[in-house]
C-alpha cells in the first residue's frame, strides 16, 4: 500500500467515523414512565404509564441534532383507581385516539458538558405532542445524562388538556383543572 | 412468522376489521376476528403487499362461527401455493364478535369483558347475563363503554338529589321522633315524602348496579371500593326503611322500640350514605 493510497482510506474513513459518533438507543420501558399530576376543586391525583417506548439518537458531540419519540398508550395509566382511569380514557377519547405521541422537531442544548462520567445537561426539545386527536407544538426543558451507553433525560411541565380539544372531566359536577402537570422520565440503552 | 403476519391483517382486513394499535377490534357490519394488536404492529408494513391472499384462502361461512367465545380455525396457508406457505403453521382465532339469533352483533366475553366483575354486573352483562339474552346489550363494546359513561354520569347527579332528598326526610324524621305533636302533623308528609327518597334511591342505585362493564377491575383498595362497601350498608338499611316505617305506624307492641329502631336504622344508612359521597368528593 503506498503512501497515496494510505491517504485516500484515512480520508474516506473521516466520514464514516464522525457518522458513527451519532448513537441511538430504545426506549427501555421497565425503567421508563410518563405520569400526570391532575387536580380536582376537593381532591388531587397523580397517575403513572409504565409503558413509555420510543427512540432516541443523537451525538454528544453536537446534541442539536437529536431527535427523540415518545409514545405512550392512554389506557396505560394507572392512577391506583379502575374507575377514575376508565373515566379519564373516556374524556380524552382513547378509543379513537389510543396513544400519545411526542415527536421532536428541534433540540436547543441550553447547558451541556462534559466530565470524566460522561455528558450531562439541559435540552430545550421542541416538538409535537399528539393527544386526543390534536398536535400541539410544545418546547419541553429536559435534564439529560448519557454515562456511556446509558441515557437518561427527565422532564417536566404543564399542559392544558383544552388546548387539545379534551372537555376536563367533572366528578358530581365540579370540573378538574384545565392544567395537568406532566413528569416524563426516560431511558436508554445506546448503541 | 413474516407471513402468519401478514395473513392475521389481511385477513382482519377482509373480513371489515381493522384496528389502530393497542385497541380491540370490533366490527359493526360483519363477523371479525380479534388479532393481538402487537400482532397488527408489527404487520403494517407487509399489508398491502398480501391483498391477493384472500383470493387464495376459503374463508369460513360467517353463520357457522358459532357461539360467542368459540374459537375459530382459519384457513392456514400452508394450504395454499404461495411461496414459503408450507413453513405456515395453522392459526386459531377467537372471534371479537357474535352474531345472535336476531343477526345483531354482540361481543364475545372471553376476548373483551374484563376479569373480576362483580357478581351484579357479571348477572346482567356477563357472557350469558340476563341484558344479552333479552337481546338489549348495544352492537358493541364501545357502544357499552358509552352507555357505561353515560349511567355513571347519571348516578352521580341523580346521587346528590337523592341525598338532597334524603337529607330532608331524615331531619324531619329527627323532628318527628324528638315531638310527638310533629309526629302527628307530619306523618303523612313524612310517608310520602319516605317513598319519594326510596323511588330517587333505587334509581340511583340500578344506574350503577346495571351499568356495564367497566374496561378492567383489580382487586386493589381504592376510594371507589370504599364507596361499594359503604353503598353495601347503606343499600340494606334503604331497602329496610320503608317496611320499618310501615312498621312503626301501624305494627303492634312497643312504639318506642319500633320507632328507635327505625329511627338507628335511618341514622346508619344516612350516615353511610352520606360517607360513600364524600369518599368521591375527597378521597384520591
Amino acid at each position: 500500500m503506498n503512501v497515496r493510497t494510505l491517504l485516500l482510506s484515512v480520508l474516506l474513513l473521516v466520514p464514516v467515523a464522525a457518522h458513527a459518533q451519532r448513537m441511538t438507543g430504545t426506549v427501555d420501558s421497565r425503567r421508563s414512565t410518563l405520569a400526570y399530576a391532575a387536580h380536582h376543586p376537593t381532591h388531587d391525583w397523580r397517575a403513572t404509564s409504565r409503558s413509555v417506548t420510543g427512540t432516541v439518537a443523537f451525538d454528544p458531540a453536537t446534541p442539536s441534532g437529536a431527535s427523540v419519540t415518545m409514545r405512550v398508550p392512554v389506557e396505560s395509566f394507572d392512577s391506583g383507581n379502575d374507575s377514575r382511569d376508565d373515566h379519564m380514557i373516556d374524556a380524552v377519547k382513547g378509543d379513537d385516539f389510543p396513544t400519545i405521541v411526542f415527536t421532536s422537531s428541534r433540540v436547543v442544548p441550553t447547558a451541556w458538558t462534559r466530565s470524566a462520567d460522561g455528558w450531562s445537561g439541559v435540552w430545550q426539545v421542541t416538538g409535537g405532542m399528539q393527544f386526543a386527536g390534536r398536535t400541539v407544538e410544545m418546547t419541553l426543558p429536559v435534564r439529560v445524562a448519557v454515562r456511556g451507553t446509558s441515557f437518561s433525560a427527565t422532564s417536566q411541565f404543564p399542559i392544558s388538556i383544552t388546548a387539545f380539544g379534551i372537555r376536563p372531566p367533572s366528578l358530581l359536577g365540579l370540573a378538574m383543572r384545565d392544567n395537568v402537570e406532566i413528569t416524563a422520565t426516560l431511558a436508554a440503552t445506546l448503541r | 412468522m413474516r407471513r402468519l403476519l401478514l395473513l392475521a391483517v389481511t385477513l382482519a382486513a377482509t373480513t371489515g376489521a381493522i384496528a389502530a394499535p393497542d385497541t380491540t377490534l370490533v366490527v359493526p357490519s360483519s363477523p371479525a376476528f380479534a388479532v393481538e394488536p402487537s400482532v397488527l404492529d408489527s404487520a403494517e408494513v407487509g399489508f398491502r403487499q398480501m391483498t391477493e391472499a384472500p383470493d387464495v384462502l376459503a374463508l369460513p361461512d360467517p353463520s357457522a362461527l358459532g357461539r360467542m367465545g368459540d374459537a375459530v380455525t382459519l384457513p392456514s396457508l400452508a394450504d395454499t401455493d404461495l411461496p414459503g406457505a408450507s413453513d405456515v403453521r395453522p392459526v386459531v382465532f377467537e372471534p371479537a364478535t357474535q352474531v345472535d339469533a336476531d343477526g345483531e352483533l354482540a361481543p364475545a366475553d372471553s376476548l373483551v369483558l374484563p376479569a373480576r366483575m362483580p357478581f351484579y354486573t357479571r348477572m346482567f352483562w356477563g357472557r350469558h347475563g340476563l341484558i344479552r339474552t333479552l337481546g338489549l346489550a348495544p352492537s358493541s363494546r364501545r357502544g357499552e363503554l358509552e352507555l357505561r359513561r353515560s349511567m355513571l354520569t347519571w348516578h352521580q347527579r341523580m346521587g346528590l338529589v337523592t341525598w338532597a332528598a334524603f337529607t330532608g326526610q331524615f331531619v324531619m324524621g329527627e323532628i318527628m321522633a324528638a315531638d310527638p305533636q310533629k309526629r302527628a302533623d307530619l306523618g303523612e308528609l313524612h310517608g310520602a315524602t319516605g317513598y319519594t327518597t326510596f323511588a330517587l334511591y333505587m334509581g340511583t342505585a340500578s344506574l350503577s348496579l346495571g351499568a356495564p362493564p367497566g374496561r378492567r377491575y383489580s382487586t386493589r383498595f381504592s376510594s371507589t371500593k370504599l364507596h361499594k362497601y359503604l353503598a353495601v350498608i347503606h343499600f340494606t338499611g334503604m331497602a329496610a326503611t320503608p317496611f320499618l316505617g310501615a312498621w312503626v305506624a301501624e305494627g303492634s307492641g312497643n312504639y318506642d322500640t319500633r320507632l328507635n329502631t327505625h329511627q338507628w336504622v335511618t341514622r346508619v344508612t344516612y350516615a353511610a350514605y352520606s360517607a360513600a359521597l364524600a369518599t368521591m368528593y375527597l378521597l384520591r
